[in-house]
């Protein structure tokens, strides 16, 4: 299992003893979308635990650089959080990413961002327990990723992996990691791979608000927030433009709103766009 | 759960006058100007059919097929408007259905009643890719013990 997993990702000499031949079979794929999920969370939730530990241990002596580590630590949480939305995994980053808002909140503090005019709420965290981010709807012609013809007719099928050499390749993509150049696979070894649909002439047609989005991480990135709430519930004392405290992370988990989606829409307006 | 109703043929779809020599044809879910626009979960529908043994092609030959993707999680992972011609159509579908296990997929399909094609009936099926996969045989029996549909 340790020599297949190696040979996945360093890739297996062309023509080396018991080579499988180029374009062959690999098996079943299993899983793809899961898998990708899976990696996906697995990658984020690995660079927040190193990205929160430096916090940890800058907090004393260098607290703007535990700062900066911390609040990044927030983003790729929220991230693996995304990934892992409505599966199995999506607690534990859940767990995890109040545990790095409770830390930051109580040894950083943490402020509503004021623009001059207005407060917004851009923080990861609680733009992350609102439900809600943006579908595109399109049309698109797309081609294989492994041999760059018609996705509909090739003989590639997305349930199968496939041996095939590193580097661009006839879709103009690398078929093991999509790079269109300087990627780390070579053209002189064999990798297994499933098919990725590659877009090549997109339309779009609409863009949506959804609780959902396929495009994990097409969410919000700042929701306003009107002063006059502000006012009423601080106070007569308060005057626009003072430092406003964001407390939420340190009661616990304030629970995630789901969107409820609208019947509108916003029409695209760029019906040509390219996507390479 | 999985909900079996008849429906109206989709607006803008209509099984051919002459059905191809296929198993399974697969529809569109819009025409514009000559194309046909189909949803981008079927891209490779057809062979993947076609790899379980049945003849199965797009209405549209592919150089007028567009695909159209909506890019949010829609509990749908794939979503079908299709001619069921032979009993063979119905079983590669069926077969390919049932690896999406507990995924929800949505299967829309038209199918002629007699010869002379004057009776079409549609239905849609919708749920558990595995469940949908056993109704959809269910489906068949029960059209082949009517009719004498088949190959």
């Amino acid at each position: 299992m340790a020599r297949e997993s190696r040979s996945q990702q360093e890739g297996v000499p062309i023509n080396s003893p018991g080579a499988p031949a180029e374009g062959s079979e690999a098996g079943d794929a299993g899983d793809v979308g899961h898998q990708h999920m899976v990696e996906n969370v697995k990658r984020h939730r690995a660079a927040a635990v190193r990205r929160f530990q430096v916090a940890q241990r800058l907090a004393d002596q260098d607290p703007a650089a535990a700062e900066q580590e911390a609040r990044s630590a927030i983003v790729e949480i929220v991230h693996a959080f995304w990934w892992a939305e409505d599966s199995e995994l999506e607690e534990d980053q859940h767990t995890l990413m109040h545990e790095i808002g409770l830390w930051t909140r109580q040894r950083l503090g943490c402020s509503l961002h004021f623009d001059g005019k207005r407060y917004e709420r851009r923080c990861a965290i609680d733009i992350a327990h609102e439900r809600l981010g943006f579908s595109v709807a399109y049309t698109a012609t797309a081609i294989c990723s492994i041999c760059g013809e018609d996705v509909s007719e090739c003989p590639h099928l997305p349930d199968k992996e496939y041996w095939v050499r590193g580097g661009a390749g006839a879709s103009g993509h690398c078929p093991v990691c999509m790079a269109e150049a300087d990627c780390q696979h070579r053209t002189d070894r064999l990798y297994r791979v499933t098919l990725t649909k590659i877009i090549t002439k997109m339309d779009v047609r609409e863009v949506s608000l959804v609780s959902r989005p396929a495009g994990v991480t097409t969410r919000l990135l700042v929701i306003s927030v009107d002063n006059a709430d502000l006012i009423e519930a601080l106070g007569p004392d308060f005057e626009v433009g003072m430092p406003v405290s964001c407390d939420k992370c340190l009661n616990g988990c304030w629970g995630i709103s789901e969107f409820d989606p609208p019947d509108a829409s916003l029409e695209g307006d760029e019906p040509q766009q390219e996507v390479a | 759960m999985v909900n079996v109703k008849p429906i109206d043929a989709p607006a803008s779809v209509t099984l051919p006058d002459e059905l191809p020599a296929v198993d399974l044809l697969i529809l569109p879910r819009e025409v514009s100007d000559g194309r046909g626009l189909y949803d981008d979960s079927v891209v490779t529908l057809a062979k993947q059919v076609r790899a379980a043994g049945v003849t199965a092609d797009y209405q549209h030959d592919a150089s007028s097929r567009t695909w159209i993707g909506e890019k949010h999680l829609d509990p749908l992972v794939l979503d079908i408007i299709a001619g069921f011609i032979t009993n063979a159509g119905w079983a590669g579908v069926a077969t390919v259905i049932s690896k999406r296990k507990s995924e929800r997929v949505r299967v829309r399909f038209g199918r002629r009643k007699d010869s002379s094609g004057s009776l079409e009936e549609w239905f849609e099926v919708e749920g558990p890719g595995a469940e949908v996969a056993e109704a959809l045989r269910e489906l068949q029996q029960g059209g082949s013990e009517d009719d004498g549909e088949g190959e």
